[in-house]
């Protein structure tokens, strides 16, 4: 038991929709699973089943209707995360947990560089020290040189997202979720994102990822969660 | 005498009641004392008072005279400067008046004095304990050249608001490298209100310092009294790195008594257009030429 | 659990405009869908707002104008007086100069407390970025002086210090240096708006509150403000309060936001939770609203 770093009990997203009229429906219902600390957890199931929304409910950007999400954080202890204060949310966000979304949203003018770099600097890394590793990250990635200084929105849709990974594993949380990452990603780039992958699982990070490549999932995950569409 | 009613007009040697001591009646003197133990509980601040019509004219002293005559008794002994000269007009007239109405004795002599009256200037002797400085005042709200508002200037006051005047100097060193206010330079009291110490020049500030005697401003237009107790800080607003500068007499002497450490006021002969410099404190000058 | 304090805690913030009487609490709000009391015709400004920020935050209200945003965000200010509600500011500083303010402020209700220690909470831990650069900056006195005027409401008493700050400012506003001396009227709006986040900033404040600060910019001017103050956030990494209309302002610069209507609080969350997840059919409204 201890080394569950989530647990989740009964778990249930209602959406109450008021436009154009009220209308009411589940994303998911009855969700029960452990993750635990160090393996590599993957979702599974047909679109439109509920895998992204219950992502976000992990991540707290979706608020959860019912039930609990017990998370094992190393500056908190065990909290029920959907009920957890916004502030210590925010705080998990930034040092323990990270995100990667289906599509890369981020703020334009900011270049890519700056934006890798980012939650480094949020944890006081030294300006200089996270750029020099925001650029090897990139180039590890396989995003050429003379991209850095732009706007990733500029670039092409793989780009997008490898720049969207860089920046949610370059601070190695301990855990990570993940949007069907490489959805978007050529066989290479793939290879690429799946080695990375697999060093951070190594080094000790838990992963929960939703991935649509049956091949990919099975030479990565240590269990598969599959989902059914809610009838 | 015990000065409650005091008889003033000796024509035909017959004695009548015309003035009360000291001109004013007796509650006026009751409620302006009250006001001053006001000022001095809380230095620099401008205690409004009920400034009484008197025989002179607004803007001629009256806030000073209505001070001097609510403190002075009996034994008292008056001194009264107008910029330093014992013999001006105002001086004169103010003199006389209250010699007139207190019959006490009045004296050019600084040390001898126990209530001095002025107009513009501190006394280049230093005064003692047993003394109280009665200050003529014109305008006494410091904050009026930056805010027209008395409403707001109060406001001021109570917040310690004083960022307007601190960007008023800094404005004055920016575009002219120098503060351009001369005469009445603003002072900060006991840490907590600015004020303005009448029309005095730059080289009287440092005395208001930790003074060993009372020092009592009144303004008769405004209806004001404000007052430093003896021994309060009071500053002038200041720099770090641009420090508060009295005018500057150096290698100039008084022409009369060759007095250096005093203020001077210039003469500039029409004839031949030389300058010369004397005392502006006729009564110190006088004491020095005096073998 | 965490053991950080809030910079700031507000608790049952309440303003209303007009005498109030025993129907405003049921006759306004979001659920009557109105800000007047029809009985008394009083104006609720905002009711029972209650909220912590923490140090090192950014905190954003949005709402249709006419929602209490701005109400709150200048009770904060102490533009003017609360109806009813308690804020506490906590905070824990090196610095020295501050020891005593702070002393003075714990566990104080900044509400009810003197108009002189909140003009020196406002003055020395506070900043504020209006909307019309004209309420926060003065347009008769240059640039710089602009910027030191909040440096001199702080204390700060070295001009080259201030000098110095103000030209860091400008440079780091990217603001042409050599118009530092000129005044702000020839200015453009955006470069304006610059001069008033200078002035915000100079004194290194804890706590910036932003009101709308880039409605009335063109959109490229726009960009460039909210970048800015963005990047100087993370810089100097001081709380901030954003308000705004414009849910792309709350998502650049905030993590966390409240929804307000009426006067109330209707809804508050994560931000990326109140964009993506909106529960309140009134937040569902704004976000589907945005262009």
């Amino acid at each position: 038991m201890n080394n569950i770093i989530l647990q989740v009990e009964n778990l249930e997203k209602k959406f109450e929709l008021y436009l154009p009229e009220k209308k009411v429906f589940f994303a998911f219902q009855n969700i029960n699973f452990n993750l635990y600390q160090g393996e590599f957890f993957s979702i599974s199931g047909p679109s439109g089943s509920g895998k992204s929304s219950l992502l976000k409910c992990l991540y707290r950007t979706y608020k959860t209707t019912k039930g609990s999400i017990f998370y094992r954080s190393s500056r908190y202890g065990i909290v029920d995360f959907t009920k957890l204060q916004e502030q210590s949310v925010l705080n998990i966000r930034s040092n323990e947990m990270s995100y990667v979304s289906q599509f890369l949203n981020v703020i334009p003018r900011i270049s890519a560089l700056n934006l890798v770099a980012e939650p480094l600097i949020r944890k006081n890394i030294p300006q200089g020290i996270a750029i020099e590793r925001a650029k090897e990250m990139l180039s590890r990635l396989n995003i050429p040189t003379n991209l850095f200084d732009s706007s990733p929105l500029t670039f092409s849709g793989g780009e997008k997202q490898r720049v969207n990974i860089a920046r949610a594993v370059i601070w190695n949380p301990s855990l990570l979720l993940l949007d069907e990452p490489t959805a978007s990603l050529d066989e290479k780039s793939e290879k690429i994102v799946k080695k990375i992958l697999v060093t951070m699982k190594k080094s000790g990070s838990t992963l929960i990822g939703i991935f649509h490549n049956k091949k990919l999932i099975n030479q990565i995950s240590d269990r598969v969660f599959l989902f059914r569409k809610e009838e | 005498m015990t000065g409650k009613e005091w008889i003033m007009n000796q024509q035909n040697n017959k004695q009548t009641f015309l003035y009360n001591f000291a001109y004013l009646d007796e509650n006026t003197k009751k409620e302006i004392r009250r006001k001053i133990l006001k000022a001095v509980a809380i230095p620099g601040y401008q205690v409004p008072f009920a400034s009484r019509e008197m025989p002179i004219g607004r803007g001629w002293g009256t806030g000073g005279l209505q001070l001097t005559l609510s403190i002075i008794g009996c034994a008292d002994t008056l001194k009264v400067i107008d910029q330093g000269s014992d013999d001006s007009v105002n001086a004169i007239s103010i003199k006389k008046f209250i010699q007139k109405v207190c019959s006490i004795p009045i004296t050019n002599d600084t040390k001898k004095a126990t209530v001095i009256q002025t107009r513009h200037r501190i006394p280049e002797e230093k005064l003692e304990k047993n003394q109280i400085l009665v200050f003529q005042v014109p305008v006494p709200e410091i904050l009026r050249i930056i805010e027209p508002s008395d409403q707001v200037t109060k406001r001021m006051h109570a917040e310690a608001d004083y960022s307007a005047i601190w960007l008023y100097l800094y404005e004055d060193i920016i575009h002219f490298n120098e503060i351009s206010i001369g005469a009445g330079y603003p002072v900060m009291v006991n840490q907590r209100y600015i004020m303005d110490p009448s029309p005095i020049p730059r080289f009287d500030i440092p005395k208001l310092n930790h003074s060993r005697s009372l020092l009592l401003f009144g303004a008769g237009r405004e209806k004001r009294i404000y007052a430093i107790p003896p021994f309060t800080d009071v500053h002038p607003l200041e720099f770090e790195d641009f420090t508060f500068r009295t005018e500057d007499f150096s290698g100039k002497t008084c022409s009369k008594c060759n007095a250096s450490d005093v203020y001077l006021d210039e003469i500039i002969d029409d004839e031949s257009g030389t300058r010369s410099y004397q005392c502006s404190d006729t009564s110190y000058c006088e004491k020095r030429c005096q073998p | 659990m965490s053991t950080i304090k809030p910079l700031l805690s507000v608790r049952n913030l309440t303003k209303r405009f007009g005498p109030g009487c025993e129907d405003c609490e049921s006759l306004t709000g979001p659920t009557q869908n109105r800000n007047q009391c029809p009985t008394c015709k009083t104006i609720l400004g905002c009711g029972e707002v209650s909220f912590d920020l923490y140090p090192n935050e950014v905190l954003g209200i949005v709402g249709e104008s006419g929602s209490g945003k701005t109400t709150l965000l200048r009770a904060l200010h102490f533009d003017f007086e609360v109806t009813s509600g308690e804020m506490f500011f906590s905070y824990l500083s090196e610095n020295n100069e501050l020891t005593d303010l702070i002393k003075q402020i714990q566990d104080v209700n900044l509400f009810t407390t003197t108009n002189y220690v909140k003009r020196k909470v406002r003055n020395f831990l506070t900043g504020i970025i209006y909307q019309n650069p004209l309420m926060g900056i003065n347009l008769n006195i240059s640039a710089g002086g602009n910027i030191a005027e909040k440096m001199l409401m702080a204390e700060w008493r070295n001009l080259q210090t201030i000098r110095n700050r103000s030209k860091y400012l400008f440079q780091k506003t990217e603001m042409p240096l050599e118009r530092i001396d000129q005044s702000p009227k020839d200015f453009s709006g955006g470069m304006q708006q610059r001069v008033q986040i200078s002035k915000a900033l100079a004194s290194n404040p804890v706590l910036l509150f932003l009101d709308e600060v880039t409605t009335g910019l063109d959109l490229s001017v726009q960009a460039g403000v909210l970048d800015l103050i963005r990047n100087i956030q993370r810089e100097f990494r001081f709380s901030m309060i954003v308000i705004s209309h414009d849910f792309g302002v709350i998502r650049l610069l905030t993590e966390r936001c409240m929804v307000m209507k009426n006067g109330k609080v209707i809804e508050h969350g994560l931000t990326d939770q109140i964009l993506e997840d909106p529960v309140h059919p009134y937040t569902q409204l704004l976000v589907s609203s945005q262009l």
